[in-house]
């Protein structure tokens, strides 16, 4: 069977749609302290896979913005680096999931309204 | 863990000094703990192999640590297109000329006439390289000197809907200079129909310029391509729209203009020139030296209708691949 061509530009879209989310979604399970594994395998278990050469520079850019706080500490006889949202970070995380409902309502209704112009499903939603 | 250990060392070498041990700490962290969690649901410790199988998953040293730097690049998306449309104009501009004197040595420089024209583009297809690589790199030295210094100009966001090029429709022609074309194409065919019919240049007391038979010839040649110029200009004034038929019969017209300037550069004598004032014994000597400045003449108006005939077949080549001229393209680029 051939490749599907499209498979990489989808793959590349799908890339840039995750983008904006992946970081909402790391700063509103940062509401509680966790390591950088532990936080990885918290996001896979909720559908959500991230992979390591994502995850760990985004924590320090999202450190250095201000947005993280984070701590060596010991723990099961080893150093970890714990992270959590900072003060300033959950004023950004409520805005910014305001704004995520937003685009949510948005999307919906231009679904909706392409659904009752054609004949064409409307893709499930999780 | 001596494999854990090397590929961590590996990592480490591309990393921004400052936060070398930090990162390599965590990433150490990130693998110790999956390797742990393989274990426990193994039940035993993993092979070199589960772990080099580890370590592929995660990625290339290189491309770990290319995560943690910031991003670079020596000409950014901003500026790229105008580089790569400045590198195009120097390609032009550096080729093009090279290649018009080289082609003036090989018609006007007889040491040049014994190689072929091949071999004479090839002996100076090195220097040619060499010229395109220094200009190549000046031109990107230039651009990246710009990418950094014009974030901090406000170069982007200072601009003015109002000032942007009018655009230009690369297929009206002017009416002005199809007015000017047929005029001065009508008195030059009358002059070079008297010209050709006579064969007399200059008829005066002390001096007398006469073509010669190979002169004459090449006169009514140029009369001939003058007059279809002429009503070409005429058709011009009446649909001031350029068709590719229109274009292709103009490259066509240049094309004859360079060869028969060319060929009259290569004649020899064009003209004799006599009188009572020039003694015999200096004749010779005084025709040969006019008919060489004749040539040079001659040869430098082939090399301008070359030059003529190559703008044109580019306006044709744009016509037909339906694109705004390069000309336009430039003056956009400036502006915009």
């Amino acid at each position: 069977m051939s490749p599907n061509p499209n498979s990489d530009l989808f793959e590349n879209l799908k890339g840039e749609l995750r983008r904006g989310s992946l970081i909402l979604a790391v700063l509103a399970e940062l509401r509680s302290e966790k390591y950088g594994y532990t936080l990885r395998k918290d996001l896979a278990d909720k559908g959500m896979e991230i992979d390591e050469g994502t995850l760990y520079p985004l924590l320090r850019r999202l450190e250095s913005q201000g947005l993280l706080t984070s701590q060596w500490r010991e723990e099961d006889k080893r150093n970890k680096r714990f992270y959590r949202l900072s003060a300033d970070g959950e004023l950004i995380l409520l805005r910014l999931l305001v704004e995520w409902e937003n685009i949510d309502a948005s999307l919906n209704k231009i679904l909706k309204e392409q659904h009752h112009g054609t004949t064409g499903p409307v893709p499930a939603r999780n | 863990m001596e494999l854990l250990d090397r590929y961590l060392h590996a990592i480490k070498f591309w990393l921004p000094r400052k936060q070398q041990d930090d990162i390599i700490a965590e990433i150490s962290e990130d693998l110790h703990s999956q390797i742990e969690d393989h274990e426990s649901q193994l039940g035993r410790k993993l092979s070199d192999n589960e772990v080099a199988a580890l370590l592929r998953k995660r990625g290339r040293p290189l491309l770990v640590a290319n995560g943690y730097s910031p991003q670079h690049s020596l000409i950014g998306p901003v500026l790229f297109p105008i580089y790569v449309l400045v590198l195009k104009i120097a390609a032009l501009c550096f080729v093009v000329p090279r290649m018009l004197v080289l082609t003036g040595f090989f018609i006007f420089e007889p040491k040049y006439h014994t190689q072929g024209l091949g071999s004479l583009i090839a002996h100076t297809w090195s220097e040619l390289w060499f010229g395109g690589f220094v200009t190549f790199g000046i031109v990107t030295l230039i651009f990246a000197v710009i990418e950094r210094t014009q974030a901090n100009s406000g170069w982007l966001e200072k601009w003015d809907p109002l000032k942007l090029p009018k655009v230009k429709d690369t297929r009206r022609i002017p009416r002005a200079s199809s007015v000017i074309e047929v005029v001065i194409g009508i008195i030059a065919v009358m002059w070079l129909v008297e010209l050709a019919s006579s064969g007399i240049l200059l008829n005066q007391a002390n001096i007398h310029i006469a073509l010669t038979a190979a002169g004459r010839e090449f006169v009514w040649i140029v009369t001939a391509v003058s007059l279809f110029g002429v009503g070409m200009s005429t058709l011009n004034l009446f649909r001031p729209f350029w068709t590719r038929v229109r274009l292709a019969l103009r490259v066509v017209q240049d094309l004859v203009l360079t060869l028969v300037f060319g060929l009259m550069a290569r004649a020899g004598a064009l003209i004799i020139l006599s009188g009572a004032s020039i003694p015999s014994a200096k004749a010779v000597e005084v025709n040969a030296a006019v008919n060489m400045w004749i040539s040079l003449f001659v040869g430098i108006t082939a090399v301008i209708c070359a030059i003529i005939a190559i703008v044109d077949a580019v306006r044709l080549i744009l016509m037909k691949t339906n694109r705004q001229g390069w000309i336009n393209q430039v003056s956009g680029a400036v502006q915009n």
